[in-house]
């Protein structure tokens, strides 16, 4: 027996050295050239522009519209389009030479296909509110869609970047559950080749795209969820692109292989005040917790210098306006406002008013670090006002952002200045979707809809200036920073355009079938 | 012996269902929807009106009994359902995932028990002697580094500085796919998991062999001149029993403790996947999961129980009176 | 001679394990800053004369934090224990005195709690994730007993089929006596030995939680989430920030298992029990 599991252990002992007789071969064998791999964090549950947005839809699906460098819609499927005076009625030519992966030709009732489907109550897309505003689409001729909104829509075509699928390959399946999803057939640069599951996506430049063909000839998708594999795999030369986190830059950018791109995003960060709560309906109070943040510690501090200071919440926009408040930090007049509102100091330090004390919640979702970071250091500096402040982060399964004190929200869109505005400010009703601390302002509202009925790039930047202004008087946010987005380059890659990125650095790979490998 | 493993075989499959029934009841408890799910980190934007008409395209405003005697009777005929992120079906997304958690976690455990038998015999028959408290010690330490802590330095070590071993995945995504390939990339997860379980196991066996080396019966049969082989093999057989035991018991943990294995890895198989359904609530997929993990744990459980049986006349003696 | 060998292991690892208990406990004397008060301005700063270990991502002290971190790990580890061995025994010592149907019962219901992940029992005790610290407990308590049950079983088993349990019986001991002196005494070895195995185990369930985004909400210093924040800040070059909360955690373990196995080797060849 002893004898026995003696050869048993050598037998193993051999092969581990077959193992390591194999690490040699292992490091010969690397990547070939014309190959780009992007190092992501999550694997994609479907690919299926219908359903959900993804960074891969961009390479995969071509819309009507794409955005430019300056995140501009300009014409891509579209030849020529038409707006009615009223802004209701949109009208599109189509390119007649755009070829599907498959080799089938699109046409109109592509286009219509993927907007009613979209609007399908059955199916169930993400994407729906985007297109809630589009009263019918219909096909004109083989060449031509016609759309008509139920209400001006300024930033409608910024949301025909969407990519077309399609139709032919929906028939008599349920969309939700398509095989499609899985094996997506799109007319971008790019054609689906592989999906290894659980490891890598991988696709091919598509010869007959309507455009130049793009330069690499595959790019891979690989999904490492580990930020540190990320980072490490970038330096080792395993991924060529990859998002980094603030604190891996140093190390990142010390290797003489990559190169790091910090690009602005207009993704902020900032503290929503719940009107639902009596609280925050006295003015002062929501300006003295305005004064008493210290944002560019938030900057230095939680995003190692990788950000800005916030106070607008277009202030990567056009239409930014530099002029109005920016509630600087400053503790003696957040005191002083607390004062004036009769929040009076006792004797343990903490502001109290008819006998109630000012305490309040701050709460954050767990799984987004930054928020967590940004309600801790907040709820410890409030202290130095006299306030009592707890953080909550809880997972998005309990969390209800009407009923919390204060939430840490994520907005902004590098986009039309109505794409976010609008669903945030304006007074709720049963058309807006995002304002949940119930911010009610008639001047806001007054000033967005007006945004929306005017065409006049001058007269809407006027507009939008005014709504900052109102919205810095009377705030509906407590605006804390602005983050960069960090992507660590392999040196070997060129033809990157930068432009202001979205959320979490969505939109970094907007122009890669221009790029190139050396 | 037959009428016990029949018994045996029909307490397991009873013991599925009953996985089954729990698991659905505490994920109806927890809380969640597909609408969430289908969201997962955007829930930011998931309005009201949004998560009522998705969760009712799901069929979940049903009542929970009506829902699990739906989900039971689909299990029967063989379909696990519906993925509520993925729009797949679960038992094709298990499929992919279940080969990868069985090569990295039938690899480690062949090489821990090996491993463990190996250590542990030498140093429970050489009592006293420098290598048994190497053992001793050795385990001890290696079972209290965190396998994270582990993990990530031997892919700062091996795949960072010396650069010979890659880092995350099951296969190189280039042109890999190969038997060699593949093991290249299992060597760095199997050697934390066996570095960080083998002593507990290798330390297991040590003890028992030194109590069963106290016992009467091998004094006895060293009184009476039994050749040492002979008195190892017996004492080798009796110490196999609770180790069987063991094995079965900690099978369960093990398999959980590959979850992180998995992860940071990046290793598609069960164990993320289960993270994954359990952080993005798709509750078909995390049901598919747990009753496949379970399956195989009762399994394991089975198997070990009749190895026990197998090994121990004397318990196989009462089964038959 | 190894009889005093052991006794000096059991000494030192025991005083080590006491140590860490009590500087834990008097945290708050051995350091005067808030474990939670953040600074930004000084974010992984090295250790210094005012920073002795340095300051983690938010500015916090380490030293602090670390201590009072001592303070909820180790509590989680032993309350948690004392949760899975109440359980384990309970479950474990009816099912083996009394044997028969209710032991296969008994046994079918371990098997499929075991074959249950405890991710899903962890995400039902989610809302109750709010509190922190009591949810861990629960959590850690309620997924580690059934080693404990089964070992219990075992034991009990082979120790009723003993002559000295069957002469109790004969001589109508009431069964609660013979549980309680008969049985559990002499299957405290096994017991305590499981315990302390369970409670090196609650230490590393409570990392692996962190690890995994599923433990205490961050801002509550314990070493499972220090090391977790530590873990995404590898790459800043911030040595302490991980081999600290590192090295906590690790000679903990090591302490509570070489007190363990000292133990054991100090029982086993007491001569007192011996003889039984």
């Amino acid at each position: 027996m002893q004898r026995c599991l003696k050869s048993k252990f050598f037998a193993t002992l051999l092969v581990a050295s077959l193992m390591i007789g194999g690490v040699v071969s292992y490091a010969k064998t690397k990547a070939s050239h014309q190959t780009l791999v992007y190092a992501a964090e999550f694997e994609y549950d479907l690919i299926n522009p219908i359903l959900d947005g993804s960074n891969a839809d961009g390479l995969i699906f071509r819309g009507l519209m794409k955005f430019d460098a300056q995140n501009l819609p300009q014409k891509d499927l579209a030849t020529a389009y038409t707006i009615s005076p009223d802004g209701l009625v949109y009208d599109f030519k189509l390119r007649t030479n755009v070829r599907f992966h498959d080799g089938t030709l699109l046409t109109a009732q592509d286009v219509v296909f993927t907007i009613s489907s979209i609007l399908n109550e059955k199916v169930n897309s993400k994407i729906k509110p985007e297109f809630k505003l589009v009263k019918t689409i219909s096909a004109v001729n083989a060449s031509e869609v016609k759309i008509i909104l139920k209400k001006p829509f300024p930033a409608f075509l910024d949301k025909l970047t969407l990519g077309i699928v399609p139709a032919h390959a929906f028939k008599d399946v349920d969309i939700n559950t398509a095989p499609f999803n899985h094996h997506p057939i799109g007319n971008g640069p790019y054609q689906f080749e592989k999906w290894e599951k659980g490891q890598s996506l991988t696709l091919k430049s598509f010869k007959q795209y309507y455009r130049q063909p793009a330069k690499i000839e595959k790019v891979i998708f690989k999904f490492i969820p580990d930020g540190n594999q990320r980072a490490l795999q970038l330096i080792t030369g395993e991924v060529d692109l990859a998002f980094l986190e603030p604190s891996q830059v140093k190390r990142v950018a010390s290797s003489n292989k990559v190169k790091v791109y910090q690009i602005p995003t207009a993704d902020y960060r900032c503290l929503m005040y719940n009107f639902n709560k009596e609280l925050w309906k006295d003015l002062n109070l929501r300006k003295a917790f305005n004064y008493a943040v210290d944002r560019q510690s938030i900057v230095k501090g939680i995003l190692l210098g990788y950000g800005m200071a916030a106070y607008s919440p277009l202030q990567i926009n056009a239409f930014n306006n530099p002029a109005i408040e920016k509630y600087s930090f400053d503790l003696t007049k957040a005191k002083a406002l607390l004062e004036q509102s009769g929040w009076k100091l006792n004797k343990d330090g903490i502001r109290e008013k008819n006998g109630k004390k000012l305490a309040f919640t701050i709460t954050a979702p767990l799984t987004d670090e930054v928020r967590v970071k940004i309600a801790n250091y907040l709820a410890d500096q409030f202290k130095k006002i006299g306030a009592v402040v707890k953080v909550e982060a809880l997972d998005w399964s309990v969390i209800k952002i009407e009923n919390t004190d204060v939430f840490v929200l994520v907005f902004g869109s590098p986009f039309d200045a109505d794409d976010h505005t609008y669903r945030i400010f304006h007074s709720p009703n049963a058309e807006i979707e995002w304002n949940f601390g119930g911010y009610s302002n008639l001047k806001v509202d007054e000033m967005l809809e007006k945004g929306r009925t005017t065409s006049d790039f001058k007269l809407r930047k006027q507009i939008y200036q005014q709504l900052q202004t109102e919205l810095a008087a009377d705030p509906a946010y407590n605006f804390i920073v602005y983050l960069k987005a960090l992507y660590g380059v392999n040196k070997k890659i060129s033809g990157i355009k930068l432009r202001t990125l979205g959320h979490h650095g969505a939109g970094f790979l907007w122009n890669l079938e221009e790029w190139s490998i050396k | 012996m037959i009428e016990f493993i029949y018994k045996r075989i029909l307490q397991s499959v009873l013991v599925i269902f009953l996985i089954s029934v729990i698991a659905f009841s505490i994920i109806d408890f927890a809380p969640g929807d597909p609408a969430l799910a289908l969201y997962g980190g955007e829930a930011q934007q998931l309005t009201p009106a949004e998560r009522v008409r998705i969760n009712h395209n799901f069929g979940f405003d049903r009542p929970l009994v009506e829902r699990y005697a739906h989900w039971f009777t689909q299990v029967l005929h063989g379909n696990l359902g519906i993925s509520y992120r993925e729009g797949r079906l679960v038992s094709l997304i298990l499929a992919e995932r279940l080969p990868n958690t069985i090569l990295l976690f039938g690899v480690s455990f062949f090489l821990i028990v090996v491993l463990a038998l190996y250590l542990g015999l030498k140093g429970g028959f050489n009592p006293g002697s420098g290598w048994e408290k190497i053992l001793s010690a050795g385990s001890i330490i290696f079972s209290s580094i965190p396998s994270f802590w582990l993990g990530i330095f031997s892919i700062m070590f091996f795949s960072v500085f010396l650069q010979v071993l890659p880092s995350s995945g099951v296969e190189s995504i280039h042109d890999g796919g190969d038997l060699l390939d593949r093991i290249c990339h299992l060597i760095l997860p199997v050697m934390v998991m066996v570095v960080t379980h083998v002593g507990l196991y290798a330390r297991f066996i040590q003890e028992q062999v030194r109590v069963e080396l106290k016992k009467y019966y091998v004094l006895t049969a060293k009184a009476n001149g039994l050749a040492a082989k002979f008195i190892k093999l017996g004492v080798l057989r009796n110490a196999c029993i609770p180790f069987l035991n063991y094995l079965g018991l900690t099978i369960p943990g093990f398999f959980g403790g590959s979850i992180i294995i998995e992860s940071l890895f990046a290793w598609s198989g069960l164990g993320q996947l289960n993270v994954k359904a359990t952080l993005t609530r798709d509750y078909p997929l995390l049901m598919g999961s747990v009753l496949i993990s379970g399956t195989l744990v009762v399994t394991c459980i089975f198997l070990t129980d009749l190895g026990t049986l197998i090994l121990n006349p004397k318990l196989r003696r009462e089964l038959n009176q | 001679m190894k009889q005093n060998t052991n006794q000096r292991n059991l000494i030192i690892w025991s005083s080590l394990l006491l140590g860490l208990l009590f500087i834990s406990i008097v945290a708050p004397l051995l350091t005067q800053i808030d474990p939670t008060a953040t600074n930004l301005t000084k974010v992984f700063a090295p250790p210094s004369s005012k920073n002795f270990l340095g300051t983690d991502s938010m500015g916090r002290d380490l030293l602090t934090r670390l201590l009072y971190g001592g303070r909820i790990s180790l509590t989680v580890a032993i309350l948690s224990v004392l949760i899975s061995t109440s359980l384990g025994i309970f479950f474990g010592g009816i099912s083996g005195y009394f044997g028969g149907w209710l032991d296969q019962l008994l046994m079918r219901l371990l098997d499929t709690i075991l074959a249950i992940p405890n991710l899903i029992i962890i995400l039902a005790l989610q809302t109750l994730i709010h509190g922190g610290i009591l949810s861990l407990i629960i959590i850690i308590g309620s997924t580690t007993w059934m080693s404990m049950a089964r070992i219990v079983r075992g034991e009990f088993q082979a120790l009723k089929e003993q002559e000295f349990v069957k002469a109790a019986q004969i001589l109508h001991t009431p069964a609660w006596k013979i549980f309680w002196f008969n049985l559990l005494l002499n299957s405290l070895t096994s017991i305590i030995l499981i315990a302390i195995f369970n409670a090196a185990q609650a230490i590393f369930i409570e990392t692996s939680l962190s690890f995994l985004g599923l433990g205490v909400p961050p801002e509550i210093p314990t070493w499972g989430n220090m090391l977790n924040n530590a873990q995404s800040d590898l790459l800043s070059g911030a040595w302490w920030i991980w081999l600290f909360p590192g090295l906590m955690t690790i000679l903990s373990l090591l302490a509570i298992n070489f007190l363990g196995e000292s133990l054991k080797q100090y029982l086993i060849f007491n001569p007192k029990y011996q003889e039984e």
